[in-house]
């Protein structure tokens, strides 16, 4: 019966739990009332009602252990996580049961008279009570032992428990023939204690799992140790008070068979269990101020790890807040301040139990700052007072007895001092020093996240302004070109990076005629861009008040010159069409040369001329030449940036100018579209995959004939 | 793409000119070593420079750029920058630039020293 107790593992549902309470109860009731009305009837005698105590009994310890047992197999392990606390209000229970078995034991005997026939139905009556009471108590213990055992078991736990089982009907098996059928069975009794003694050792064997305890915290486990120790006196005592046959014990034998045999074997275990658990307790106790503390460490380790990742949103004031606080607390400080250095000013962070104002005093009067940037690594000063370079602390921080010094980085840069310290001296351990360490790691990885992360959104802002400006000088160059009369006109530009230096555009002058302009500012990306729009608003202002490309040129350069950066410099060709018969003129200040197709023949043309921004007024107008030219039908002028002709194949041998001249003498169409067009598809396949090194800018203009003429 | 470690300066001191010999690739990434070495030269006083292009192959515009950061001021203090023994290749960049309008440049370095005293004003 018991056996099948111990080992129903199957969860029963709630319903069959509160049947077998409800069995427990009304068969109690049975029980009593029977007994009642037999006393009534003067049918009472002990002697004589064996088979109905034994029915009745086993009925109602079966019922109760049953209710108790559903509930047990419903709960899993691992349900408490606090179960050290819990055991210790499941010992708290043992100990009230057991002095409430012992005092109600007590009291029972000494208010009524103890005989085989109950002198009146109050004796009856309370007798039957403390009998039930000490049963149901029993059981109760048995449950919770059962649920203990198997939260701290270990590998042999289930072979034990099933002994215990077998233990347990053999004694109750064993009072059956000895007591109640008479036998002697003298064997029985010898044997018996052999089992005695395997029980004992059995409960000590199940109670060999130590290291829960060694995790309670010092002031539970002393608790523990005398709640233990009492609950193991207790259970001796009403052991041995159920354990000698006397009258009272008889009676209780007779009411309820086997219940006296499940109390004394339920607190042989229970008293054992005890007596294990506190030995276990004394044991540990001498450690526990170290496991106290290794656990703190690991717990605000724990918890200062979660902050670092938690620091990716450069929340880093709110990091040294707590790790000044957790910092105080892992070393059982008194005093703690973390400390910045920024530029040559101090600022204090985070302090707890300091004076600040006294701090800043320290860093003024004498070179605290520079005393403490000598340590490269954490430093404990076991005695601030004999410390060489600390000494004079004491008049600012006279509580700061002992320090420990922990250095902060980012990355290998000094950028403060975490300081922990305590009103004694030597109050600090190298053990201190070693968690500390742990903290200012940390913090290391921390700032550098943080810094990670603001650089990748500097990097991605970075990202998004390149492309508004890569937006805006789209702006500045012309999107559409003007529809001119016999000519046909085409431009193409790509910068090399987001933004360039390339610069084309068309533009009126003061009589009215078109001036194509290409032009390149030296260097690359942003600083080249600016100029570039620099350049478009120069052009923009002088353009309407010159009459010839050189005029033009001239102007830009009086205005450029000495208003640039001195190693930078611009440079441009203009090239105006003065008429719709194809006359038209030019200058270059300083840029590629023109390559012009005349009568299918390419040649180049280089006038001269200086760069823009970098002679003065005088120099540059007199070095400045302009050509006129009067195109025939399809002729044509090519004007481009040196990112044309210096691209650089694989093995850097440059594009130069024969591309350039062949396209234009192989076309025919007089499409100047298809001559940028051909000419940017043939470079791109000449550089390849080479990102393209400068940016690049062609612009083609192709004479078609005076049209009108001809028609 | 260009092997900046290909670049290289060395000096030499005739009579009180100092000439600079450059060698290999004169782009962005090495034209400040020539201009922190011509501003050695004016930090010890010496405004008279000749630059020798005899072994250099190749010139972008960062590395025109620096004779345009000193020139106003070693002409104000009565010196020059004179570009001697340029190849083709160099040259026609110098001179697409218009640079032979604003510096002495000659073939033969020899020259360039014997001239030091007619100075070009921009």
């Amino acid at each position: 019966m018991i056996r099948k107790i111990f080992f129903t593992d199957d969860a029963l549902s709630n319903n069959s739990k509160v049947g077998f309470f409800a069995a427990g109860i009304i068969f109690t009731a049975l029980r009593i009332v029977g007994d009642v009305i037999l006393f009534m009837i003067g049918k009472y005698n002990l002697e004589n009602l064996l088979l109905w105590n034994t029915i009745t009994s086993s009925i109602i310890i079966f019922s109760f252990m049953m209710t108790l047992f559903m509930e047990n197999s419903q709960k899993k392990k691992g349900d408490n996580n606090n179960f050290s606390v819990d055991y210790l209000k499941d010992v708290n229970k043992f100990f009230l049961i057991s002095i409430s078995i012992l005092f109600a034991g007590i009291f029972i005997e000494a208010i009524t008279n103890v005989g085989r026939i109950p002198e009146n139905l109050f004796t009856l009556f309370s007798q039957i009570a403390f009998s039930l009471f000490v049963l149901i108590a029993t059981i109760y213990v048995i449950h919770y032992l059962y649920k203990w055992f198997n939260i701290r078991k270990h590998k042999r736990t289930k072979f034990y428990l099933f002994i215990i089982a077998y233990i347990y009907s053999f004694f109750i098996i064993k009072e059956f023939m000895q007591f109640h059928l008479g036998y002697k069975l003298e064997f029985l009794d010898v044997f018996g204690i052999i089992v005695y003694i395997s029980l004992v050792v059995l409960s000590w064997l199940l109670n060999s799992k130590n290291s829960w305890v060694t995790l309670l915290p010092r002031d539970l486990k002393v608790k523990q140790a005398w709640l233990s120790f009492f609950t193991f006196i207790i259970a001796i005592v009403v052991m041995s008070r159920f354990a000698d046959l006397s009258d009272f014990n008889i009676i209780i034998l007779k009411y309820f068979p086997f219940s006296r045999t499940i109390i004394i074997i339920t607190f042989i275990i229970l008293s054992t269990s005890m007596l294990r658990i506190f030995f276990l307790i004394l044991a540990s106790l001498p450690t526990s101020t170290i496991v106290e503390r290794r656990t703190s460490e690991i717990s605000s380790l724990t918890y200062l790890n979660k902050l670092v990742a938690d620091s990716l949103d450069y929340n880093i004031d709110n990091l040294f807040d707590v790790v000044t606080k957790l910092a105080l607390q892992s070393c059982n400080a008194n005093s703690s301040w973390t400390e910045l250095y920024e530029g040559n000013t101090v600022r204090i962070v985070k302090s707890i139990n300091i004076n600040e104002n006294a701090v800043y005093a320290a860093h003024n009067d004498f070179d605290l700052t520079g005393m403490l940037c000598k340590f490269q690594q954490s430093e404990l000063i076991d005695s601030v007072v004999e410390s060489k370079y600390f000494s004079a602390m004491k008049n600012y921080l006279p509580n700061v007895k002992s320090l420990i010094i922990i250095p902060l980085f980012s990355s290998t840069d000094r950028i403060g001092t975490l300081l922990v310290g305590d009103t004694e001296e030597y109050s600090f351990e190298i053990d201190d020093l070693k968690v500390l360490n742990a903290f200012g790691d940390n913090i290391r990885i921390a700032l550098e996240n943080a810094k990670l992360v603001k650089a990748s959104i500097e990097k991605e802002r970075y990202k998004n302004e390149l492309l508004v400006a890569q937006k805006i000088q789209s702006k500045l160059l012309p999107s559409i070109l003007p529809e001119i009369e016999n000519y046909s006109i085409s431009a193409y530009s790509i910068p090399a990076t987001e933004v360039g230096g390339d610069y084309y555009d068309i533009v009126k002058l003061k009589n009215g005629n078109y001036c194509i302009l290409v032009g390149d500012v030296s260097g690359k990306g942003f600083s080249a861009a600016f100029y570039m729009a620099q350049l478009k608003g120069i052009v923009m202002s002088v353009a309407a008040s010159a009459n010839s490309p050189s005029e033009l040129l001239r102007k830009i350069n009086k205005i450029l010159y000495g208003n640039i950066e001195k190693k930078l410099y611009i440079t441009m060709s203009a090239l105006s069409i003065v008429d719709n018969q194809g006359n038209i003129s030019f200058a270059r200040a300083g840029h590629m040369p023109f390559l012009i197709k005349q009568n299918n023949k390419i040649s180049s043309s280089i006038p001269n001329g200086i760069g823009l921004g970098l002679a003065n007024e005088s120099i540059f107008d007199n070095a400045l030449e302009e050509v006129s030219l009067k195109l025939n039908e399809n002729d044509a002028v090519l004007m481009f940036t040196d990112g044309i002709n210096e691209m650089q194949s694989e093995d850097k041998e440059e594009f130069g100018y024969e591309p350039l001249k062949n396209t234009l003498s192989d076309n025919k169409n007089n499409n100047a579209i298809e001559v940028t067009e051909n000419i940017i598809k043939k470079v791109q396949q000449y550089g390849d995959n080479l990102i393209h090194s400068d940016d690049m800018t062609i612009f083609a203009l192709i004479f078609l004939g005076n049209k009108k003429l001809m028609e | 793409m260009k092997d900046t470690t290909k670049f290289g300066i060395s000096k030499k001191r005739v009579e009180d000119v100092e000439c600079l010999y450059l060698k290999g690739y004169l782009d962005a990434h090495t034209a400040p070593i020539l201009e922190n070495t011509i501003q050695d030269s004016l930090n010890n006083g010496n405004f008279k420079i000749i630059v020798n292009f005899g072994e250099l192959d190749y010139i972008s515009s960062a590395g025109l750029g620096v004779f345009m950061v000193f020139i106003e001021d070693i002409r104000k203090n009565g010196g020059d920058i004179k570009l001697a023994n340029m190849n083709e290749k160099v040259f026609s960049v110098f001179d697409l630039l218009g640079f032979p309008m604003l510096f002495d440049i000659h073939k033969e370095e020899n020259h360039l020293i014997s001239s030091f005293g007619s100075v070009k004003n921009i």
